[in-house]
């Protein structure tokens, strides 16, 4: 009984607030203590009740989420899961929680009626264990103090990438990837895409914040985006990234295929497509997240010839994805978070990619 | 596929429908306030919660409908566009307030909702820049993709000409999909293909715009006659490729575009340390602005609150009913006890233990009945919308002065009042207040005031609907109802004042000279008196030409237990509501007089119409004295005719079935602790129906 996560829901919704203890109700093991109309009763509600983890609506009256959030990082270090709203506002506020200290973020329920809500249901329970066994920010992310790296260039020449990075990640991504990208140096020579599992209408604005602090570019993926050294793409919600080689250029495909695995945006199906279409020229980069999606596809690019990294249990908020690759043998590279830039920017500098040229030459 | 089972899922609906109804209200309160303040952005952030709100809670139990409009609407309420809409930012928040409630209803029917086209259609407008609004014109964008860019770069470089062209599909057109595919066989005829949006897997059928970059064979004017394809492209831009003035060269800036944070339109993200900079300005502020009126006291309170079917309070109502009963049964009981052993030492003990009983009997009935008790708040808070919009139709300036909304009144009866209530003050708006230039010319100020105002009465609320208007004009009254044969014209001399103001209530009498939509159509006050009548409560009228008019409504508190005075007619007993009794008095055979067929006595130099309740009972009087009830309805009064007093009692009522009792005379019964039942007399029937009113028989029936 007493080993239940205990859940306090903080929502201005009196809808929300019986909405999401019900969906919660269908896991045995979490156990809604309270619920909070605005942000001082949630802070008046964390003290009295203690729960293992809160879940916070951003937009409320009287003490708006990211006030609350704040507050309660300094008082009571209980982890927060934000459940934000599908709208510019709702995803700039969600990433300034993120930075703040939110764990992670949940699109707020939509269509009860629909098979959606499952996703959402699901998506929220694994977010509440996940918050419940890592506690508040247990992971040391220096990510969210990082000052935008200097020598940024305001133009920036068009290179063709030496390789192309496809990373995969899911829970514990936001942060994690901030992390990564913002420790690779403004004349990064690979090409990186990210297919961060994320509802959509929130990529857009991640993809901003993220290239806000990189030195790298960082921007949302549209179909007929090139692959250029020294910039990262992100795969938007709700639709697949591929890449395709043009007569002129590589580019990048969107797609609004089926889900796989459970996922769209899928690991998997950027995995395979760059393992198809850059061999060895390919690096498989499976990061946090819960599930296995991406962990065939670092199968297919370690076949092609190209190598692939997962990152290590202790730096992952949670060890899913990762662990699923190391599992079947498909993970060539086992690094941790403060490492992975160092080890991409290795992988990736022109006088390494050269001399790996010179020696199949050779061969 | 339901997430809930469908027990689950009504239950959300039902909380859905019972909160969006109360963010409507919200939205409707602060559209009202939003159009007197059109630039405060506190209303505003108000109105966007509220909508954001409404929007996720739609979402939610999947009507999309409502939530995809409630979106459309939030992200035009932003400080720019009210400050360059200015009030009609108000207005399409009121108008969104009314198509989200004719949603609710059609969610609630379990109906196709209304699309909201035109409310959409006004946000859409609203958010355009005013040169935009103009009817829309092709206005190509020619926003390419990456590679699509380095592609007509290419050709550029290779000296081709590019041309960008636009073409409108003709809204009539019926193939989509074909008429797309003649459009790239036409544009590759013209020259290379470089780019085409929308490409190749966009569905065909919401296709309007076609897009195509071309490195040209043809020249500008041979590409222009080329495109123009009857009956399938109505409309066609074709330019110069912009690539022409810019080189190879355009590639940095390109990418600048994509990375320069100045090129970012919405507000751009901060660093951690802004982050929480900006945070600690807000916070003070937050604070300030969190609403100074709604203490931290009255939040906790409402965390607090319960949602309760009224039912369930009935039933212990119900419970506590038949405690009183049980009480009256006890303390007749010790009575007969006390008459056989007058001497017996336990019956101080009995009577100590029943005084105490009926002590807290009686707290617990107030304290259920609290529970029934809502503020008069939730029904006056209505008619702002109601007054503002009623006014804007017909053309008159009006406020809305309220009073003593936080008066407690029974929530069913609060429920029955809004009808009736909403009747006079749309009639007071309507009739009452004058037009402002009426106004101006009697001295007024232009712009009327409708007051409502509540407060309490002995065991009764009163609610009032005043106007600052004309008054009532008699004349014209009762002019009209000898018009429509309602009086003769001997029958009209006779009435009195208070007769000829009840003439208002007459179905088919209205003095407004026009029908209007709003009301003028004679029915409606009859209507919203029965409806008072039926709560065992009056309706009044006081009015003052050229100063104003009152419409009093008393109601009983609660309709479950009342005070009321019992007595006996013949064998019968019967009982009226305390608070309807004026006095009691007693008069002889020889002071009763006969005016004009009508039975009345002398009360203080005033005449009092008697009532026989002996048609009733069926039997004539015997007695050399009779005692004289006298009640008052609304301004007038009766005396009733009885028998003998038994005295004051709380009566617990039992609702009658229609089947049971087919008269109106009686609008409940009681049952006494003794086992008697008492009728509880519907004091307004009785008096139509018993007392020889003959001249306002028409007017009351």
């Amino acid at each position: 009984m007493s080993n239940r996560i205990r859940v306090l829901v903080v929502d201005d919704s009196a809808l929300m607030r019986k909405l999401i203890p019900q969906i919660l109700a269908r896991d045995p093991e979490i156990e809604v203590v309270g619920t909070a109309m605005d942000g001082a009763f949630g802070l008046r509600k964390i003290e009295d009740l203690r729960p293992d983890v809160v879940t916070l609506d951003l937009e409320m009256p009287r003490m708006d989420g990211l006030e609350t959030l704040r507050q309660i990082m300094r008082r009571f270090r209980v982890p927060v899961i934000v459940v934000s709203a599908l709208t510019t506002d709702g995803a700039t506020a969600t990433f300034k929680a993120l930075a703040l200290g939110a764990l992670d973020f949940v699109a707020k329920p939509r269509d009860a009626a629909s098979a959606h809500m499952d996703e959402i249901a699901e998506d929220l329970i694994a977010k509440i264990k996940v918050a419940h066994k890592t506690g508040s920010r247990k992971i040391a992310t220096p990510s969210v103090t990082e000052r935008p790296k200097p020598g940024k260039p305001v133009q920036r020449l068009r290179r063709n990438p030496t390789k192309v990075i496809a990373i995969g990640v899911s829970t514990g991504g936001p942060n994690a990837l901030q992390y990564l990208l913002s420790q690779l140096p403004a004349d990064f020579a690979g090409s990186i895409l990210v297919v961060q599992h994320m509802p959509e209408g929130f990529t857009e604005m991640f993809a901003r914040r993220l290239n806000e602090c990189c030195a790298i570019d960082v921007k949302e993926a549209q179909s007929g985006d090139l692959l250029l050294a020294g910039r990262a793409l992100v795969c938007p919600g709700d639709r697949h990234l591929k890449v395709r080689r043009m007569p002129l250029a590589d580019t990048v495909l969107l797609g609004t295929e089926p889900r796989v695995n459970g996922h769209r945006p899928s690991v998997d199906v950027l995995f395979h497509s760059v393992a198809a279409e850059f061999t060895d020229r390919a690096i498989g980069v499976l990061m946090t997240g819960m599930g296995d999606d991406g962990a065939n596809g670092m199968g297919a690019i370690k076949h092609a010839g190209g190598l692939t990294i997962a990152q290590t249990e202790d730096s992952c908020v949670v060890f899913g994805m990762p662990r699923a690759a190391i599992e079947r043998g498909f993970a060539m590279r086992i690094v941790p978070l403060e490492l992975l830039s160092m080890a991409l920017v290795n992988q990736c500098s022109p006088d390494r990619v050269a001399r790996e040229q010179k020696v199949q030459l050779e061969l | 596929m339901s997430f809930f089972s469908d027990e689950r899922a009504a239950e959300m609906r039902e909380l859905f429908f019972e909160s969006a109804a109360e963010l409507l209200q919200i939205l409707n309160e602060e559209g009202l306030k939003l159009e007197k303040h059109p630039q405060d952005g506190e209303i505003l952030r108000e109105v966007r919660r509220t909508v954001h709100t409404l929007k996720g809670d739609s979402a939610a139990c999947g009507y999309q409908e409502m939530s995809s409009l409630a979106h459309e609407l939030e992200d035009a309420l932003t400080p720019e566009v009210a400050a360059q809409a200015k009030h009609a930012l108000a207005e399409i928040v009121l108008i969104a307030a009314d198509t989200f409630s004719s949603m609710l209803s059609a969610y609630r029917g379990q109906m196709q909702p209304p699309d909201g086209e035109e409310l959409r259609l006004q946000i859409v407008s609203l958010m355009l820049p005013p040169e935009a609004r103009a009817p829309q014109r092709l206005r190509a964008r020619f926003l390419w993709s990456e590679y699509e860019q380095m592609a007509i770069a290419d050709a550029v470089a290779q000296g081709k000409e590019v041309l960008n062209i636009a073409l409108r599909i003709d809204p009539h057109c019926p193939m989509r999909s074909a008429a797309l595919q003649l459009i790239r066989n036409v544009l590759q005829e013209c020259g290379q293909l470089l780019a085409i949006a929308p490409d190749q897997g966009t569905l065909a059928d919401d296709l309007d715009v076609v897009e195509a970059a071309v490195a040209a064979r043809i020249s500008l004017e041979a590409a222009t006659r080329k495109c123009r394809i009857p009956s399938v492209v109505s409309e066609i831009v074709v330019e110069p490729g912009a690539s022409q003035e810019t080189p190879a060269a355009d590639v940095p800036a390109l990418v600048e575009q994509v990375t320069s944070p100045a090129q970012v339109e919405d507000e751009p993200i901060l660093a951690e340390e802004e982050i929480a900079g900006e945070l600690q300005e807000t916070s003070p502020a937050a604070q300030t602005t969190s609403n100074p009126e709604t203490p931290a006291t009255s939040f906790s309170a409402m965390e607090n609150l319960l949602r309760v079917d009224a039912e369930r309070i009935d039933a212990v109502l119900n419970l506590i009913g038949e405690l009183v009963i049980a009480k009256s049964m006890m303390h007749q009981a010790i009575g007969d006890f006390d008459k056989r052993f007058p001497r017996d030492p336990l019956k101080i003990r009995f009577a100590d233990a029943t005084a105490f009983q009926a002590r807290i009997l009686n707290d617990l009935q107030k304290a259920v009945m609290k529970i029934r008790m809502v503020p008069v708040e939730q029904l006056f808070r209505r008619f702002p919308r109601v007054v503002r919009d009623v006014a804007k139709s017909c053309g008159k300036e009006v406020e809305l002065a309220v009073n003593g909304q936080d008066t407690d009144l029974d929530k069913s009866i609060l429920d029955a009042l809004a009808e009736p209530l909403a009747h006079l003050v749309r009639n007071s708006v309507d009739h009452g207040i004058e037009s402002p230039a009426e106004r101006i010319n009697a001295g007024k100020p232009a712009h009327g005031t409708v007051t409502l105002a509540a407060y309490h009465q002995g065991n009764q609320i009163v609610i009032e609907v005043s106007d600052d208007g004309r008054g009532i004009d008699r004349d014209k009254l009762v002019a009209k109802a000898i018009e429509r044969g309602v009086l003769g014209q001997t029958e009209a001399a006779a009435l009195s004042e208070q007769d000829v103001l009840n003439l208002v209530f007459h179905p088919g009498l209205s003095t407004a000279d026009q029908v209007t939509s709003i009301s003028g159509r004679g029915v409606g006050m009859d209507v919203a008196r029965s409806v008072v009548e039926r709560l065992k409560g009056a309706i009044g009228i006081r009015t003052t030409a050229g100063l104003g008019t009152t419409f009093s409504l008393k109601v009983p508190l609660t309709l479950a237990i009342i005070k009321a005075l019992l007595f006996r007619v013949g064998e019968r007993m019967y009982a009226v509501p305390l608070a309807a009794v004026a006095e009691i008095t007693r008069a002889s055979k020889t002071e009763i007089h006969t005016v004009d067929g009508q039975n009345v006595i002398s009360l203080r130099d005033d005449f009092l119409p008697l009532v026989h309740l002996h048609g009733m009972a069926g039997q004539p009087p015997v007695l050399k004295k009779i005692f004289v009830v006298v009640v008052s309805l609304g301004e007038r009064r009766f005396g009733l005719v009885v028998d003998s007093l038994v005295g004051e009692e709380e009566l617990v009522i039992k609702t009658l079935d229609d089947h049971l009792v087919a008269t109106d005379l009686v609008s409940g019964a009681s049952i006494r602790g003794d086992g008697t039942v008492v009728l509880i007399l519907n004091i307004s029937s009785v008096v139509t129906r018993l007392g020889r009113t003959p001249v306002l028989m028409g007017a009351l029936a």
